[in-house]
């Protein structure tokens, strides 16, 4: 046995609080046990650089660290960045019950919770076992960090055949381990016999992870359901089950849950940026708008912002700015210099200096169409289509916007094979065949005059051909039939944004443009009476 | 407005925080002093009464969050693995001070590697609540133990002292409600604790409590049991 104030010498902890006194007591509390080395920081970013420059053994981390990241953000951003090395005990302390904070854990969950107040005589016994718990994995954790996943497999199931104490734990680290290396199966077959065994929440998630990876998303949706009902905090299972709807092309089901989600806990940079891919969807840009200038926001605490959030906020404003001349349009032109300045410093490429030219001179030749400006912008485009590298899809994005909006035969044949070439290279969530399905289901049930089944297959159909101009006069057709047959009016505005976009396409000419204008007017009454 | 309403569990949680900062630095300053001064019999008692007595207001805030939560129907559970010597050794280092002050004596029971699913905090607390409570009320003596009953788990707090109150035997054993709020601090701990049992739903069976005055040493016996 070793002595236990030698075990904690060479231990070396960092503690994150905001609290100034409190930090002081946690300092001599664990110098105290022995400790050599101890740490201090007041906030999440200082104490992200201060771990990547010493590995500490222990982390002991609030939860409420004012403004900036949050503890368990704190972890999972350790994660993203791929810092927090295998056998650190991140320790989280509360205020509150920890059952209020684990639910947002499911993923990156932190080794201890502590909650407050404790004595010196609990914190020693929590360390003590953690201290013990490293040391038996230890052989497994320098296996891991040392990229040898092979050996730490077969260490954990030495391990668990020593020791039974630990036998869950070893079979949740053998699951990370297969999910890291991709292999879905056999982390499932190892999470479903945990969930044999006992409903815990994390075996879920991995689970639902797995089926969703294996194609299996209706089996994944139904475990997220089963973890939101035990915990309507679980913002994780939101966020799988986000997934799996968009896997299933049910883009409504993922727009409401995002949002739902979002209500719950909103900083969180993957969560707004796909609320606001699915409202750039439903041409919600007003949310678009707020989600991505939160995700801009929490860009200064973490590593997971990218180019394109940036540049898809230039195309959100922008168009913004094309279809309204009032508030918003004002509001949205004073978020450019913003943009730009951050993107120069966050992203110096050669793109992403192209991409901010684009967009200056596209910005400027709408404000003034008749001069030079069209001539620039002209220019701009010919350099972008002689840039060698790929694009970035928002880049991609960005040009469409200006090859639809200039009015200029000369960019649109520039433009054209470019964004037609990189959009082929995406995998794109149209889905045709889906589409025409729902399409053809609709058809069938609007002859039998079941309007309602009509319209709820037309508006399916459209989401997943959102540019199809006769899906969306068959889904006003059908709300119209429906309305009339019944008194009812059940198209939502969410539907009636898509069908209003996939009309807008049509020329005056068009047969199909007056039916069009008369069916949106009685939709638009509708909707506003 | 509806949007500027304020979520009163937030206001809860927040000043919860806040009190528990306090009553953190209010033990850590005990124990610096406890170091410094001479312990007279009468200064040990002292400070074995503080101790219980923050251990108390500790246990209210907890109570009055869980039951807000649980009236809101937000009350989550953190389901994991437990071993029960773990969890009781950290129930007694909790009231250590006290315990060795009142020359209680404390014995265990627990099966070897004995480990089974529940919500530590949660459980933690509702047996801090009710050992508090055991410690106040016994003469000298508590067992508590704990073992594996027809695929449950069982827990035990047996005292030796008078035993609960007739009526509120008959509250807690058959109404369960809230009136057993009337009962003062032990009926809410009651309360609290049946709340938390109940919420341990494993297979569609739930967890529940007993009371009653059987104990092992002829006082109370509190029994918890969790599918």
């Amino acid at each position: 046995m070793v002595n236990p104030l030698q075990r904690y010498k060479s231990v070396s902890v960092l503690i994150l609080d905001d609290y100034s006194e409190f930090r002081l007591s946690l300092k001599q509390m664990v110098e105290s046990f022995g400790v050599n080395h101890v740490d201090v920081c007041t906030n999440a970013e200082d104490a992200l650089s201060c771990y990547s420059e010493h590995y500490h053994d222990i982390l002991l981390v609030d939860y409420n660290l004012g403004d900036g990241l949050n503890g368990l953000q704190l972890l999972a951003e350790l994660n993203h960045r791929n810092l927090l090395k295998y056998g650190t005990n991140y320790v989280l302390i509360t205020g509150e019950t920890a059952s209020d904070l684990v639910m947002g854990a499911l993923e990156y969950r932190p080794d201890d919770y502590l909650a407050k107040p404790f004595t010196k005589t609990t914190l020693k016994s929590r360390l003590d076992k953690l201290v013990e718990k490293s040391l038996a994995f230890k052989p497994i954790y320098t296996a891991l960090n040392q990229n040898k996943p092979k050996t730490a497999l077969s260490l954990c199931d030495q391990l668990m055949a020593e020791n039974k104490r630990v036998g869950i734990e070893c079979f949740r680290l053998k699951a990370e381990i297969y999910l890291k290396q991709l292999n879905y199966t056999q982390a499932l077959s190892i999470y479903n016999s945990i969930l044999h065994k006992r409903e815990l929440s994390w075996a879920q998630m991995g689970a639902a992870v797995c089926y969703l990876a294996l194609g299996e998303s209706h089996q994944a949706l139904e475990l997220c359901k089963l973890i939101a009902t035990k915990n309507p905090n679980a913002v994780e299972a939101y966020d799988l089950a986000c997934e799996c709807f968009v896997e299933q092309q049910d883009f409504e089901s993922a727009y409401a849950i995002t949002q739902k989600a979002i209500a719950h806990s909103p900083n969180s940079i993957v969560r707004q940026r796909q609320l606001a891919m699915l409202a750039t969807r439903y041409h919600e840009l007003e949310v678009a708008f707020n989600a991505y200038k939160r995700v801009l926001q929490l860009a200064k605490y973490s590593c997971l912002a990218q180019l394109d959030d940036y540049l898809n906020q230039l195309c959100v404003c922008t168009t913004i700015q094309l279809s309204d001349s009032g508030a918003s349009a004002r509001r949205v032109k004073k978020e450019y210099p913003n943009v730009y300045r951050s993107i120069n410093k966050l992203y110096p490429s050669i793109q992403s200096q192209l991409a901010i030219e684009l967009h200056q001179s596209f910005v400027e030749y709408l404000a003034d169409k008749t001069g030079k400006k069209g001539e620039k912008l002209i220019l701009t485009c010919d350099r972008v289509a002689e840039f060698p590298d790929p694009l970035n899809p928002a880049f991609v994005n960005m040009l469409e916007l200006v090859m639809k909006y200039a009015d200029i035969e000369r960019i649109s044949s520039t433009l054209d094979p470019l964004v037609t070439k990189e959009k082929a290279k995406l995998i794109s969530h149209d889905d045709h065949e889906k589409s025409e399905n729902f399409n053809h289901q609709g058809m069938v049930k609007y002859k039998e005059k079941a309007f309602e089944s009509a319209q709820g297959a037309f508006a399916t159909a459209l989401a997943n051909a959102p540019n199809n101009p006769n899906i969306a006069l068959n889904l006003l057709q059908a709300a119209y039939q429906l309305h009339k047959q019944q008194q009812k009016f059940t198209l939502t505005k969410r539907q009636f944004a898509l069908s209003f976009n996939a009309l807008k396409s049509l020329a005056p000419h068009d047969h199909r443009h007056k039916q069009s204008q008369s069916l949106l007017n009685f939709a638009k009454a509708k909707l506003s009476g | 407005m509806e949007d500027n309403k304020i979520d009163f569990s937030v206001v809860l949680g927040a000043s919860m925080h806040d009190m528990k900062n306090s009553l953190c630095m209010l033990l850590q300053s005990m124990e610096t002093i406890s170091q410094s001064i001479e312990h007279t019999p009468q200064a040990q008692s002292e400070f074995a009464k503080i101790h219980y007595e923050v251990a108390r207001v500790n246990s209210n805030l907890l109570q009055i969050l869980a039951l807000y939560r649980e009236h809101n129907a937000q009350l989550p559970l953190n389901i994991e693995e437990h071993f029960l010597d773990d969890v009781i050794d950290e129930l007694l280092a909790k009231n250590e001070m006290y315990i060795t002050n009142k020359n209680i004596s404390v014995e265990c029971e627990i099966e070897q590697d004995l480990s089974w699913f529940f919500d530590a905090d949660l459980i933690s607390n509702l047996l801090n609540d009710i050992l508090i409570n055991a410690l106040k009320y016994t003469s000298d003596q508590i067992l508590i133990c704990a073992k594996l009953v027809d695929n449950s788990l069982v827990i035990e707090i047996h005292d030796n002292g008078d035993g609960y109150p007739e009526s509120m035997l008959e509250k807690a054993n058959n109404e369960m409600t809230s009136a057993l709020l009337s009962q003062g601090r032990t009926g809410l701990g009651i309360y609290f604790a049946n709340l938390i049992a109940s919420a341990h739903i494993n297979k569609d069976q739930k967890g529940y409590i007993k009371l009653a005055n059987d104990g092992r040493f002829g006082g109370s016996r509190f029994t918890l049991i969790l599918p």
